[in-house]
């Protein structure tokens, strides 16, 4: 008979996550739609679809950066160990990214 | 940029992702192919644009599974761990793969995903009281349980075979960073027959995941200034407006015949992409 797993280890984390994804997109999305219709309006809106952008791409990072935190509260080193692993090889591939298309061109 | 021309990238990328969430389907491997082929954008530049979509729709999609309890939190970290180093590679690739190899890349996965359409995914036999071996899964505690709404109880389900997983998770974040994808044509055959993973739980997972892949190369591609702020703002607002609609109206529409419209739609694709291969080997010259 084997034990069964542990049915529901990260409650609070997921409730977290889920606000965080969520509330996230909602105002990456806000940035971008007033940044387009500065745009149109014949205003400077780059910047503001910029942010938006950049909003959406650190919101990944800072949904790893949550779960690091709950692991490391949770005592689950090895857990918190594979999400700094993660968020290292991310670092690496943008700055090796840049770095490596400033020699190639 | 015009605005009739945003106005159209906006109209097919709500098209797009509302069709693909009625069927459960990223809809980020259309948005290279229409921009290449019908707003005759630089591939690479595609890539760029599809990539910011995909996060947008992992992001703004991934709520309800979390709160449902079929998001695996602890196997999705696990593979994004290689997810990400296949989007490393792919960083490093993506300006010295030359164009028309990555015109046939994507032409092969259209092909491959279309196949993959006609054969129905079917939830994975195991048997949870069954004895083996002791492996990383167990290590790492992966299994758990997700509540299904039929049965009316919670159901255990087991990973298996994990580092086979990882290994094709490898391939789909390679894929990932040099397409603008989200791969599920290597991420359907890791959940199903690497990992045997419940449907649910696979889809609710690969698409935690994607944003995270998607960003491991978005971010080197963002800074190096390869993504078009306005036109990935319009897909990426379209995206997730359509992936909202689609949702809703999933019970609405037949979907055997959404599915063949797709079969087709994914293989002209792939045809056109195809030819624009073999256009500009022969030719020489980029659109």
């Amino acid at each position: 008979m084997s034990t069964l797993p542990n049915e529901t280890p990260h409650r609070g984390l997921e409730r977290v996550l889920a606000a965080l994804l969520h509330y996230g997109t909602a105002a990456a999305c806000v940035a971008i739609s007033i940044g387009l219709v500065m745009q149109w309006l014949g205003a400077r809106g780059q910047g503001v679809i910029n942010a938006g952008i950049a909003a959406f791409i650190l919101l990944p990072v800072l949904r790893l950066v949550c779960m690091w935190i709950a692991f490391v509260r949770a005592r689950d080193f090895r857990f918190a160990f594979i999400t700094a692993l993660v968020l290292t090889i991310m670092t690496v591939a943008c700055v090796l990214g840049v770095l490596f298309s400033a020699h190639g061109h | 940029m015009d605005l009739h021309f945003e106005i159209w990238l906006f109209a097919v990328a709500l098209g797009t992702s509302a069709l693909g969430g009625m069927l459960g389907m990223a809809s980020g491997i259309f948005i290279v192919p229409v921009l290449t082929i019908f707003g005759h954008v630089d591939i690479r530049a595609a890539v760029g644009v599809s990539l910011i979509s995909v996060i947008a729709c992992s992001c703004g999609s991934a709520a309800p599974f979390l709160r449902g309890r079929l998001t695996n939190v602890r196997l999705a970290v696990v593979l994004e761990a290689t997810t990400t180093l296949g989007a490393l590679s792919g960083v490093l690739l993506f300006n010295i793969v030359p164009v028309t190899i990555l015109y046939l890349l994507f032409a092969a996965v259209l092909f491959v995903s279309a196949q993959q359409m006609l054969s129905r995914r079917g939830d994975p036999v195991t048997d949870v009281g069954e004895e083996r071996a002791p492996s990383w899964a167990d290590a790492l505690q992966l299994d758990a349980a997700y509540p299904d709404q039929a049965l009316g109880r919670d159901v255990v389900y087991r990973v298996q075979r994990l580092p086979l997983g990882m290994l094709f998770m490898y391939g789909a974040g390679l894929l990932s960073a040099l397409l603008g994808i989200g791969s599920g044509v290597l991420k359907i055959p890791a959940m199903d027959t690497a990992l045997r993973l419940p449907i649910k739980i696979s889809s609710a997972t690969s698409n935690f995941m994607i944003s995270v892949t998607a960003a491991a190369s978005a971010g080197a591609y963002f800074l190096r200034g390869n993504i078009d702020p306005l036109m990935a703002g319009v897909v990426a607002l379209g995206s997730v407006v359509g992936s909202i609609l689609g949702a809703r109206i999933l019970l609405r529409v037949s979907s055997e015949k959404l599915r063949i419209l797709f079969i087709a739609v994914l293989l002209l694709l792939g045809a056109q992409m195809l030819l624009s291969a073999l256009g500009i080997s022969i030719g020489g010259h980029h659109s």
